[in-house]
């Protein structure tokens, strides 16, 4: 990598690092260091929450998949902006008022304290594991593909973020996600600017969508009924709602960054700016991924683009005929390259049945990558013994490989942010849960101020270096990660059916709550066992059941 | 023991919040836009 990237790189570390200790000032209250005063104003707060989604996978995992299955995912938050206005109206100023640091805090006064407990229980786990993942999965990806060593490459991350969380408290955290969110959009911008001013000479933006579209990268909305299919219009719109209800509103990670508004109405504000630019904003991501598709289409890719499966084969007994595929790739390439120009041509001057004839050739030119990439995969898989999948790989070696000097560190501290600005809202909010739902409730109830925020500044950096240690390991440890990503889809619906009850339901008791959360969650894990439908439907499932059974318990034993 | 249903405040409390109706009916606008946007841009491109 060229010195000037990693003067960037350098450069973005350093200054996120200043700037949060700069914050630390602010930060000499329990109230000042997890809620940063409740002062800060709407359009921060907005960005934060954006960032705070957005994690380095997100950022890298979404780009591939578009360059891998095109525009699909976007439908999974088609609910999104419902979710938040239907928040803004109802458990945003709700908890805002109650003056709560944690939304389980709430639980005990509405329920009670068993409630709170096995809530915020079922919050440290879950996110626990998942902060060591949304470090180590980034980690992984740019070690392998920069050559950089693994373990300095998670400490990088896991670090700096964790020292600006400490010192600084959600104050650094909220206004670290402003700037990093400016360096991802930005960062975003400029490789798209990057890849249609890349586009071959005599191939216009035009033409590029269309070989997208004949490729079926364009495949924005799927009315399918379908409960199997992953992401349809259906399971966006009703599932997404259930699980950005859930994540916007009862994981402590989000639900501490609208907290920290400096009133009710900024909260809400800040939740919409979500409502309006998180569509946009995932359709801009997987776009890229199309577009270096069709980058792709013109100029080689690799045939897998993880190197580590590739090398894998190239030093087992199957090398040769993984060589002979890779003459069969080229040859695959080469006439998919044509075919795609003899579509273009075909368009702008052929009639209806040239072009349809163009888009059949060049249609099986792409099954015909696809199948011998198809046949590579298998190799890799026989040769490591573990599935083969390399979508998170496909960006992060487009930027390297094709992209200029300074945008290739741009892109690189855009991971680096994106990874960042999700680890530090999570760990202050693992910090904010371990200190004021376990630390204040049991075990020191009476102590001041100052030692409460020494120890939350404590639980801060144990959970960062649990956070980095555990990257630092999760890394060969690659069925852990899955199931690690599969475990907030067990409980979102969950806890949000447990919300639901406690605001909406007034004769709801801390029985049926407590019970129907489990109800809640024995159904989702029967559905994922007895059924294949879409993850999305999950917290549909998992919400409906906590209320129904919560409801029932709550009237057969109505003063528990 | 949970709280009798007079301890519970009401969920639905707008008092003193800045009026958003409108501000709902845009982001509901908008989306709509968007998502006819996308509909339209991939039969588009993909037809």
């Amino acid at each position: 990598m060229h010195p000037i990237d990693w003067t960037i790189i350098g450069g973005y570390l350093a200054w996120v690092l200043y700037d949060g200790v700069k914050r630390s000032r602010g930060t000499d209250a329990v109230e000042g260091y997890f809620l940063a005063g409740r002062s800060l104003p709407w359009w921060a707060v907005g960005l934060s929450v954006m960032a705070t989604q957005m994690s380095a996978i997100t950022l890298v995992g979404t780009t591939g998949q578009g360059y891998a299955d095109g525009m699909g995912l976007v439908q999974m938050y088609f609910g999104l902006p419902l979710a938040m206005i239907v928040l803004s109206v109802t458990l945003v100023p709700f908890l805002y008022r109650a003056r709560v640091f944690t939304a389980y805090e709430y639980l005990e006064r509405r329920f009670d304290r068993k409630t709170r407990a096995l809530t915020s229980l079922i919050f440290l786990v879950s996110r626990g594991l998942a902060v060591g993942v949304i470090i180590s999965a980034p980690a992984v990806v740019l070690s392998v593909v920069l050559g950089w060593n693994l373990t300095l490459t998670a400490l990088a991350i896991g670090v700096p973020t964790t020292l600006y969380t400490m010192l600084g408290g959600v104050q650094a955290v909220a206004w670290a996600d402003v700037k990093q969110m400016v360096i991802i959009v930005g960062g975003l911008l400029a490789v798209v600017a990057a890849l249609v001013l890349g586009l071959p000479g005599g191939v216009g933006l035009g033409d590029a969508m269309h070989l997208a579209g004949a490729a079926e990268r364009l495949n924005a909305v799927d009315f399918s009924l379908d409960p199997g299919e992953t992401y349809t219009f259906w399971s966006g719109l009703l599932g997404g709602l259930f699980l950005m209800l859930g994540y916007f509103g009862c994981d402590q990670s989000q639900v501490q960054r609208h907290l920290t508004a400096d009133s009710v109405d900024a909260a809400r504000r800040s939740l919409l700016m979500s409502a309006y630019w998180k569509i946009p904003l995932q359709a801009l991501i997987l776009l890229t991924g199309v577009l270096v598709f069709v980058f792709h289409l013109f100029n080689a890719p690799p045939m897998l683009f993880d190197p580590v499966g590739d090398a894998a084969v190239r030093a087992g007994a199957r090398s040769a005929e993984y060589a002979g595929l890779e003459a069969e790739f080229a040859e695959a390439f080469a006439a998919r390259r044509a075919a795609a120009g003899e579509l273009i041509e075909a368009r702008r001057d052929g009639g209806a049945a040239a072009v349809a004839g163009a888009r059949e050739a060049f249609a099986a030119g792409q099954a015909r990558v696809g199948e011998v990439r198809g046949r590579a995969a298998g190799l890799v898989e026989e040769a490591t013994g573990e599935a083969y999948a390399d979508v998170n790989y496909v960006f992060p070696t487009f930027v390297v490989t094709h992209l200029p000097v300074g945008l290739v560190g741009l892109l690189i501290a855009a991971v680096f942010a994106a990874a960042m600005s999700s680890a530090a809202a999570e760990l202050a909010a693992l910090s904010t849960t371990s200190v004021i739902d376990f630390y204040r409730r049991y075990l020191n109830t009476g102590a001041t101020d100052r030692h409460y925020l020494r120890v939350s500044k404590v639980a801060t950096a144990l959970w960062g270096v649990v956070a980095t240690v555990f990257a630092v390991f999760a890394a060969n440890l690659g069925s852990l990660i899955e199931v690690v990503n599969q475990v907030g889809s067990y409980f979102y619906g969950s806890l949000l059916g447990v919300f639901v009850l406690a605001v909406g339901f007034r004769r709801a008791t801390a029985d049926g709550a407590f019970v129907g959360l489990f109800a809640g969650m024995a159904s989702v894990a029967l559905l994922e066992s007895a059924a294949d439908v879409s993850f999305l439907w999950n917290n549909v499932v998992g919400t409906a059941a906590v209320v129904v059974v919560g409801l029932a318990v709550s009237r057969l034993r109505p003063g528990g | 023991m949970t709280p009798t249903p007079d301890d519970v405040p009401r969920v639905l409390d707008t008092r003193g919040d800045e009026p958003l109706a409108a501000t709902f009916v845009a982001v509901m606008a908008v989306e709509a836009l968007v998502l006819a946007g996308l509909w339209l841009f991939s039969r588009y491109f993909s037809g």
